[in-house]
């Protein structure tokens, strides 16, 4: 009988159950009460149906109504943040875990610091810190593999790249020359000669924009934000 | 002596030679006409003010009762209209009571035959048997009664909460009140 729909002569026992609960919708209420009212098959099972919903409803109000709703209090701790200083907090480990810890931690902490330290040392630190504050002088000129592959990169205004290496582009597209910032300069007053060996045309007029490639990297930079704001 | 009695017979002995055999219909079915009225209006107040008349609309009309037709039915029918009339009445704002003479009198009859000892121990027994009869039902209509008549949720929120169909859960709990009816009729309450 379970799960098989609700069946009575009428075929209202959805109406009511809805009615007694008081889910019916709003529209169907006159409907059925006036079935209800001349029907003696839905009046009688009605009644039953009441009857036994009065039963459980009575059950509730005798034996469970008066009872309190129980209280639950849960003891959580409120965990209080102070805005503790450095040496405090540390005082305050140091007493939670012990002394022998504490110094046995320390001790450990320093021999992995020292360690790192000598691994990297021996790891030409050295050299290209060297190569990186001499410049074009001194250590950097000895052929040294290290410093020939961490010393940074100079390329003066004839190593532009080679119209070869550029991809195949359409004829009039805009190519903006490559500006290297490592670039250096044997006179800041010194002409620059920029021989025009490049084989790109030269644009004599603005660029069209859907030929543009911008090859060049405007990404924004805080150090632009900063002289600008400065500015 | 009455007890003995069938409802019909009860009835036409109340026609023809004594008017109060009237009190033991009053008597037997007083619980399920206001649980009826109770169903119809869902507040005990008027559900009450509803069985009281319901009773006097019978005891005036006893001689307009058919033979043919089942006293719980012919009470059933007066109990729904008399419901029908209350929420009309309240629909229209209209609250006034029936005041006629003999209301007062029949009131003070009901609510004494409902307020008295031999009533509050026959309620002890009932929630016993209920209470006996709920616990007794298969547990997916158990929980169905339990979610809708003590946690009062509608139809909807039980349907979403045992992720079973509208249908299901009206069909559970229709299912269960008629268990629960059958078992409560197959005890009935003996008060000494």
């Amino acid at each position: 009988m379970l799960n098989k729909g609700i069946t009575d002569s009428c075929g209202r026992s959805d109406e009511i159950l809805a009615y007694i609960y008081k889910e019916i919708e709003s529209e169907k209420v006159i409907g059925f009460e006036t079935h209800l009212a001349g029907c003696e098959s839905c009046t009688d099972e009605f009644a039953a149906v009441s009857d036994a919903r009065f039963s459980v409803f009575e059950w509730h109000k005798e034996e469970f109504s008066h009872l309190p709703t129980p209280e639950f209090s849960i003891p959580y701790v409120a965990k209080t943040v102070e805005s503790a200083g450095f040496f405090t907090a540390v005082g305050e480990m140091i007493r939670n875990v012990g002394w022998p810890a504490t110094v046995a931690a320390t001790i450990a902490v320093c021999v992995g610091l020292g360690f790192a330290m000598m691994m990297w040392v021996n790891s030409g630190g050295n050299e290209i810190a060297r190569v990186e504050v001499d410049g074009g002088s001194g250590p950097a000129d000895s052929p040294s593999p290290i410093a020939a592959l961490t010393r940074p990169s100079v390329i003066e205004s004839s190593d532009r790249p080679e119209p070869e290496l550029l991809p195949n582009l359409p004829e009039g597209t805009y190519v903006p020359a490559r500006v290297n910032k490592n670039r250096k300069l044997s006179s800041p007053k010194a002409p620059v000669n920029r021989p025009r060996t490049n084989s790109l045309p030269v644009m004599s007029r603005a660029p069209v924009l859907s030929s543009y490639v911008d090859i060049e990297d405007r990404s924004l930079r805080l150090s632009d934000l900063l002289d600008e704001a400065g500015g | 002596m009455l007890i003995n009695l069938t409802d019909e017979q009860i009835v036409e002995l109340a026609v023809r030679e004594d008017p109060n055999a009237f009190s033991e219909i009053v008597r037997r079915w007083d619980r399920k006409i206001f649980a009826l009225c109770f169903g119809m209006l869902g507040r005990e107040d008027d559900a009450r003010d509803a069985a009281q008349e319901t009773f006097i609309a019978a005891y005036r009309n006893l001689a307009g009762f058919r033979g043919d037709a089942k006293v719980s039915s012919w009470l059933h029918r007066i109990a729904v209209n008399q419901c029908l009339t209350t929420k009309r009445r309240q629909r229209s704002r209209a609250e006034d009571l029936i005041d006629d003479e003999n209301g007062e009198e029949d009131r003070v009859f009901v609510a004494s035959a409902l307020n008295s000892p031999a009533k509050r121990i026959e309620k002890t027994e009932r929630m016993k048997l209920v209470r006996q009869a709920v616990t007794a039902l298969p547990s997916d209509l158990r929980q169905v009664i339990v979610m809708k008549e003590f946690e009062e949720m509608t139809f909807q929120e039980i349907s979403e909460t045992l992720e079973l169909p509208l249908s299901t859960v009206k069909s559970r709990l229709y299912t269960a009140l008629k268990q629960l009816r059958m078992k409560l009729e197959r005890t009935p309450v003996e008060v000494v």
